[in-house]
């Protein structure tokens, strides 16, 4: 009886000390992913500029008047 | 009891795996990178994207597989960046209004060709009433009296954008203060004054006129109108022609 206790706890501290480097093993064999291919930004996080950046043309317009 | 104590010890352990591994699971999941920043999007009433050409040149594509439509040059005509309205954005590719024949007309353009902003203001013009409205978003910030085309040479009616901002040399001119090139055309010049009847919203040396079909296509607004106009709106600003 106490031999099959001894056993059991030893199997018990085996399976505890198995899961234990499965865990931080699959974290540290879980190769680095290669970074997201390239994609467009999202449309609200691209740089804008300012819409009144503007000169105006001296000229002689064409326009239909 | 000492066994049941161990018995215990060892289920405990086998769950604590088990729960590890699921947890693992859930993690893999939500670390995979987001799906493309790809999305489509038409342009909401409240912002409009305007595109400015960085190059010397553009390639138009008639549709996103890549069919090429036509070569459009930057600046422009009048020495002008070259600009399109945004009508879409579908991340890599933008559809635009082009400032082509036939008014209205639309491409596709890529969107690493060109410098994308953003404006709240839009333009628009009663041609019964007489009156144009500039908004910002949904609220009205100015008002004022319109002249448009006579009845042979009447303003089209559609979604135009500002192609330029013109300071006419003779100030006490036809175009009077400033002008503001549109990208659509007039329906019956094709050509007019050496130009190829581009439409404008410009300003006017007989205000007497404003508020009557006067004009062969262009709107024509007061010389403070366009003044303010000009400080306050950009090229590439949507304008809506209606009524």
């Amino acid at each position: 009886m106490k031999t099959k206790a001894t056993l059991i706890g030893i199997t018990a501290a085996l399976a505890l000390t198995a899961g234990l480097a499965a865990l931080s093993g699959s974290a540290l064999a879980d190769p680095k992913r290669p970074g997201p291919s390239p994609s467009p930004v999202p449309a609200d996080h691209r740089p804008t500029v300012s819409p009144s950046q503007k000169q105006p043309v001296v000229i002689n317009p064409a326009y239909t008047g | 009891m000492r066994t049941n104590l161990l018995r215990t010890a060892a289920a405990v352990s086998v769950a604590f795996l088990l729960t590890g591994c699921a947890g693992s699971a859930r993690s893999a999941v939500r670390d995979e990178p987001a799906s493309s920043g790809a999305r489509s999007e038409p342009a909401s009433s409240a912002t409009s994207k305007i595109a400015t050409v960085k190059g010397s040149r553009i390639t138009v594509y008639r549709s996103k597989e890549g069919q090429s439509q036509r070569t459009i040059t930057s600046p422009n005509g009048y020495g002008a960046t070259r600009v399109f309205l945004v009508e879409r954005d579908e991340g890599e590719w933008l559809q635009v209004l082009l400032p082509i024949r036939p008014n209205g007309s639309k491409g596709w353009i890529k969107t690493a060709d060109v410098v994308l902003a953003e404006t709240s203001h839009r333009v628009e013009i009663d041609r019964g009433a007489f009156r144009f409205t500039v908004y910002d978003g949904d609220r009205p910030v100015r008002t004022g009296k319109v002249a448009t085309g006579e009845a042979g040479t009447p303003t089209p009616p559609g979604r135009f954008f500002f192609t330029e901002l013109v300071k006419p040399a003779d100030a006490a001119g036809a175009y009077g203060a400033y002008a503001f090139g549109l990208s659509g055309f007039s329906p019956v010049l094709k050509s007019f004054a050496g130009g190829p009847g581009q439409l404008a919203i410009h300003g006017t040396n007989k205000p007497s006129a404003i508020g009557t079909r006067a004009s062969h296509g262009c709107v024509r607004i007061s010389n403070a109108d366009i003044t303010w106009m000009a400080k306050n709106l950009a090229i590439g600003t949507p304008v809506v022609v209606k009524g």
